[in-house]
């Protein structure tokens, strides 16, 4: 099978839906699990993303705290949020905003990679916090459940033709690109 | 570019004629108004020239050490891959390849790619067909994503920083010298195939780049 017949057959609009529930639904356990587990002096703590996002704050990392609260929190939900619109927009005989719907679609394929932030975060700390019995970092299941959301709304987002939103919309007239 | 000398927006499916821009000029599509192409300040073989520095660089990205961390007399070096390590031995083995792949695999092979579709020669293991190439590469593109790893790094040596004691290696440099230039790459490249379809080897397109 060549690239285009790859594309093909996880292009369209059922296809951005069904992955953008399957990223919905993994986002649960990615923010109930534990997504970190810190060893620190015979002492242990389980970190979810948020509990990691507060304990940042309480520590005076506030602008640290912020990223990772905007990457790995806000920016999967917006995206989920934005591929609803854009889904629901592309409806059969619907009468989107075709102009916006585009602005928002090209916004929701260049803010899908910085979730991978977390991901990379523990992945990095897992593999340099190895110190034994002083303090040892290791990664916990909810990253899992959190790396399959982010890829599924990446696929979901390459899923998505946003051409479909001009399919009602009258070609324009003029063909020379405005400068 | 289509055969006749026409361009389309990806975005909305537009076709435009060719036109000439100045460097940095924008071009943007009269139906959706997004940017389909820019006047490049780097010539045409600007994303040649980067694509193979970022190849170059990434060889002591991955071989040199990437940060050292000591605590209490113990000092660990890491390099490029060792959370892979880490990870596929802690038996998350799916989330160990995520990261390889992301971290270091596709931004080389998508480096690759782009060489391979600028070379002025055909490069021996990658598809003759420029068009198929360019499907190649945008599919990489968005799997590419060694930025986002060197913010990761930086957020975490920001937070161990007060724990342990952090020295950050060559092989980092490298590793962000190796994404800069992706990056610069990445932007001609998009600049050029914004209908993701073809491109003449030999020529150069009329309307931006």
């Amino acid at each position: 099978m060549n690239t285009s017949a790859l594309a093909s057959a996880f292009k369209g609009r059922a296809a951005a839906g069904a992955l953008s529930v399957a990223a919905a639904v993994m986002l649960v356990p990615a923010n109930l699990l534990p997504v970190l587990s810190t060893e620190s002096s015979g002492r242990e703590r389980d970190d979810t993303i948020f509990s990691g996002v507060v304990e940042l704050w309480r520590h005076n990392l506030g602008p640290i705290a912020v990223i990772i609260f905007g990457a790995s929190i806000v920016i999967p939900v917006l995206k989920l949020a934005g591929l609803a619109c854009l889904i629901y927009g592309a409806r059969p005989g619907g009468r989107p905003d075709a102009r916006k719907l585009t602005h928002l679609y090209g916004a929701l394929d260049f803010i899908g990679r910085w979730s991978m932030l977390d991901v990379f975060l523990a992945a990095f700390l897992t593999g340099l916090v190895q110190f034994g019995e002083f303090s040892t970092v290791q990664a916990r299941s909810g990253i899992v459940a959190f790396a399959a959301a982010v890829v599924l709304t990446v696929l979901a987002t390459q899923a998505f033709d946003p051409r479909t939103l001009w399919h009602e919309t009258p070609a324009a007239s003029d063909d020379t690109p405005e400068r | 570019m289509s055969g006749d000398g026409r361009f389309t927006c990806r975005l909305c499916g537009h076709e435009h004629r060719s036109i000439a821009l100045a460097p940095g000029e924008q071009a943007h599509c009269v139906r959706c108004d997004s940017v389909i192409a820019t006047g490049s300040r780097l010539g045409p073989q600007g994303v040649l020239v980067f694509a193979i520095t970022g190849l170059i660089m990434a060889v002591p990205a991955a071989v040199l050490p990437f940060v050292s961390a000591g605590k209490l007399g113990n000092v660990r070096v890491c390099l490029l891959f060792t959370d892979f390590g880490a990870l596929w031995d802690g038996g998350m083995r799916a989330l160990a390849v995520l990261v390889l792949l992301c971290g270091g695999i596709i931004p080389v092979a998508f480096l690759s790619s782009l060489v391979a579709l600028h070379a002025p020669r055909r490069v021996p293991g990658f598809p003759e067909d420029p068009a198929e190439l360019s499907r190649w590469a945008q599919a990489l593109k968005h799997w590419a994503i060694p930025e986002v790893l060197v913010l990761a790094v930086l957020v975490a040596l920001t937070k161990l920083g007060s724990v342990v004691d952090v020295t950050i290696g060559p092989g980092f440099w490298c590793y962000c010298a190796m994404t800069l230039s992706l990056i610069v790459a990445q932007q001609a490249f998009d600049l050029k195939s914004f209908d993701g379809g073809a491109r003449p080897r030999s020529s150069q397109p009329e309307a931006a780049p």
